[in-house]
């Protein structure tokens, strides 16, 4: 080999090396950063945000020094500013280290700044990249987020994470509530053509004595967090919490549902109850003689969960027809009832406007004007097909035997 | 010969297709979406009758001169001045492109992915395969492209399969509501951005071998390519919705971020940012290597190395100093540079192939 080449093999090593010298500017250590998992965006006062950041405790999660020091497993700060991002900057006065959104969890926005209007808090989660958008927004009902965050919580430890599955949970579990991503609702601001919801959340209990690690403690913790209904918005703004009832017309609606219970009344009395094990939406926009309704159609698949009816038999063929169509009845009434509701409210939290565009363009642009007149009087055509595909380990119920006078 | 190197069919297609894809699948979804809202996917349909008529012209060009670079005959058709005149136009466009391309990388990764590195750095990274890449030639530019190709392909559709489950057609509803004209003014910002572009092949076709199916090749690959972007951009509407890819500045990116598998194969967007630095990489290489040509084309000069350093500094400052933001390129886009390019890709050209006629001049 000539010197020549050595030497021109020399500097393209040389070159080729420098190559990976380009991550050190962007270089995190993980000791270095400080992850959030839930961040709480609150009025404050004068038109100021206040925003608390739930930063995880590594050394009281990690699974290898036990028990760690005995201090919580996640710590809050908060702070205020005119902005999300003033005050996230000004938290910096009290952390020793770099705030890390990247692996957020769950977004709580407090009551009060919800009723105020959330559009300012969208914008910079939604514009930073290191922030992505797909965690989950809540709000606190009858409190402020900072409360939601300060409380401890027995199984997870990271309350955080606790609120995060609890809302997967419920939607695939009962559907009263369903999981709104942070992404969700900016598509929801961004189009004109669907109002905006989330769920909700509330502390029961002491928020004060909530916040102690003496709270998990016990066997029953005197202080929880617990997922409600879903929060109704209009434009910015939250007009009203649905109970869990309402709420799960939303879900209904907007084809959420995964599982669910539905209890219908015996011919006589008491109950059976239906687990929904498959559920599926269809909304659109039909159109006659020129002026729009929407058309809900929903496929169930059920099982049979308990049947607490006197003297009922049970497995027969005519019977379960009987409970499929009273199934179908129940689940109609509560979607008529929540679009009821809204069209009070005159909120388009199904989105109907967005199936009328999509249906019938011309009409949309005809009368996207008038919309808060047209929305309220829009009626709604429901139609349930229910399903019934098992009845259980038992073919037969012993409330045969049981009559009740 | 400046270039002793040939190239088959199939790089030069493959290189057509990497080309067109470039920086523009990167940057035009949004920019088309927010133009021709959910007909975007229309557009760019519509631009495949374009590039038809496009790539007609352009072979039709080079079948005449055959073995001649657009500078070479461009020289003999217009006289000696006038010649070097449009070939110099051709050598600014080709470093200016070259410029621009870079700069929506060092866009892209300070953005996105490396948010504290100064872009300058990103720029000098990159440029240095590149110039490596022209000094080698053609003929090994034109090997990576193949190299790189099916690892696109193989990203590209893995990526549409994590999708699917968050693709929602009705977000592509309803299909054109105000008729022809919104999709129509989405192919504009195209007609430049990359259309015109690709006049860049006719320095590069004199070195394919089997000349008489280069416009088979050629109309191919380029209807393929706008075919996958047709495709992003329609993926890119049902997974995001209308407004956020419309407002988003890297959309197929932000499109990376939905995927999410079990819980724990999500957070892969980087790998898909990896199809554009394949793609930047062939068209940037391919872009700078043909104004280093053309000058040694144009000047006689015995090789077209010697310029390799110096242009190269010039892309590198003229990246920085091409426009101040992502916005600013944005508005540049949809205004101005689709008659600046459309100039090269389709006046110059057509001006060529008109006098040429005229003047019964052959190859």
């Amino acid at each position: 080999m000539t010197v020549n080449k050595m030497r021109r093999s020399f500097i393209l090593i040389m070159l080729l090396l420098s190559v990976s010298l380009g991550g050190c500017w962007d270089i995190r250590y993980l000791d270095e950063l400080s992850t959030t998992v839930a961040l709480g965006i609150d009025l404050s006062g004068n038109d100021e945000l206040q925003v608390t950041v739930q930063v995880v405790n590594p050394t009281e999660v990690s699974t290898a020094s036990k028990g760690g020091g005995g201090s919580s497993p996640v710590t809050t700060y908060s702070a205020t500013g005119k902005t999300v991002f003033e005050a996230i900057r000004q938290i910096s006065n009290e952390t020793s280290r770099r705030l890390f959104f990247s692996h957020n969890q769950v977004l709580v926005i407090g009551e009060e700044l919800a009723r105020k209007g959330v559009g300012d808090v969208f914008e910079f989660i939604e514009r930073d990249p290191e922030v992505r958008t797909d965690f989950y927004v809540v709000v606190a009902k009858g409190g402020k987020a900072a409360d939601v965050l300060k409380v401890t919580t027995p199984i997870e430890k990271i309350p955080g994470t606790k609120v995060h599955d609890n809302i997967e949970n419920v939607e695939n579990k009962s559907g009263t509530s369903f999981a709104v991503r942070v992404e969700d609702v900016i598509e929801t601001i961004g189009s004109d053509k669907k109002e905006i919801t989330m769920g909700s959340i509330e502390v029961i209990g002491n928020v004060e004595t909530g916040g102690d690690m003496k709270n998990v403690q016990k066997i029953d913790p005197q202080t929880i967090i617990k997922l409600d209904g879903m929060a109704v918005f209009k434009g910015e703004k939250l007009i009203q919490f649905f109970n869990a009832k309402r709420s799960r017309g939303i879900s209904w609606v907007d084809n959420k549902i995964k599982s669910t219970v539905v209890s219908v009344p015996c011919k006589n009395e008491g109950r059976t109850v239906i687990e929904i094990i498959h559920s599926s939406t269809k909304m659109k926009a039909k159109f006659q003689q020129g002026k729009p309704y929407i058309d809900i159609k929903i496929m169930q698949e059920a099982n049979i969960a308990e049947i607490l009816c006197p003297g009922m038999k049970g497995a027969a063929k005519a019977v379960f027809d009987q409970l499929a169509k009273e199934t179908g009845q129940e689940v109609t009434k509560e979607i008529t009832d929540t679009v009821t509701r809204a069209q009070k409210l005159n909120t388009d939290i199904f989105g109907f406007a967005d199936a009328i565009y999509k249906a019938n363009p011309s009409y949309w642009k005809k009368n996207r004007h008038n919309w808060d007149y047209i929305y309220p009087k829009i009626p709604i055509h429901v139609e349930v097909i229910t399903q019934i595909r098992r009845e259980g380990i038992r073919n037969k119920s012993y409330f045969e035997k049981i009559l009740r006078e | 010969m400046i270039e002793n190197g040939k190239i088959s069919l199939l790089q030069f297609g493959i290189a057509v297709y990497m080309f067109a894809l470039g920086s523009t699948a990167l940057l035009a979804p949004s920019i088309i979406v927010s133009i021709a809202k959910q007909d975007g996917w229309i557009s760019v349909i519509f631009c495949m009758l374009v590039i038809v008529a496009f790539v007609s012209l352009w072979s039709r060009l080079s079948k005449r001169y055959p073995g001649q670079s657009m500078i070479q005959y461009g020289e003999r058709i217009l006289g000696t001045w006038p010649g070097k005149l449009v070939g110099l136009i051709y050598i600014w466009y080709f470093l200016y492109l070259s410029s621009l391309v870079l700069r929506n990388l060092g866009d892209f990764i300070t953005t996105s992915v490396l948010s504290q590195t100064p872009i300058q750095f990103v720029h000098i990274m990159f440029m240095i395969p590149v110039l490596y890449g022209a000094y080698l030639g053609l003929e090994v530019i034109a090997r990576t492209g193949e190299v790189l190709f099916p690892w696109i392909l193989v990203i590209f559709s893995v990526t549409i399969l994590l999708l699917l489950k968050n693709i929602d057609p009705g977000q592509v509803l309803p299909i054109l509501p105000d008729g022809l004209l919104m999709p129509l003014k989405g192919v504009y910002p195209l007609l430049g951005f990359p259309i015109s572009e690709l006049v860049v092949f006719l320095l590069v076709i004199p070195f394919v071998k089997g000349q008489n199916k280069i416009k088979k090749y050629f109309n191919l690959y380029f209807l393929l390519a706008a075919a996958t972007g047709a495709c992003i951009v329609f993926i890119s509407i049902s997974v995001l919705g209308v407004d956020v890819t419309a407002r988003s500045t890297f959309s197929v990116f932000d499109m990376a971020k939905e995927i999410n598998v079990g819980n724990f194969f999500e957070r892969v967007e980087v790998l898909v940012g990896g199809i554009w630095m394949m793609t930047i990489f062939v068209k940037l290489s391919i872009c700078f290597y043909a104004a280093n040509l053309a000058t040694a084309q144009l000047f006689n000069l015995r090789s077209y190395r010697v310029t390799l350093l110096p242009f190269g500094m010039f892309v590198l400052a003229l990246s920085i100093l091409g426009y101040k933001n992502t916005a600013e390129s944005a508005w540049f886009i949809t205004t101005a540079y689709p008659i600046y390019s459309l100039f090269h890709g389709l006046v110059i050209p057509a001006l060529l192939l008109m006098i040429g006629k005229l003047r019964r001049l052959k190859g």
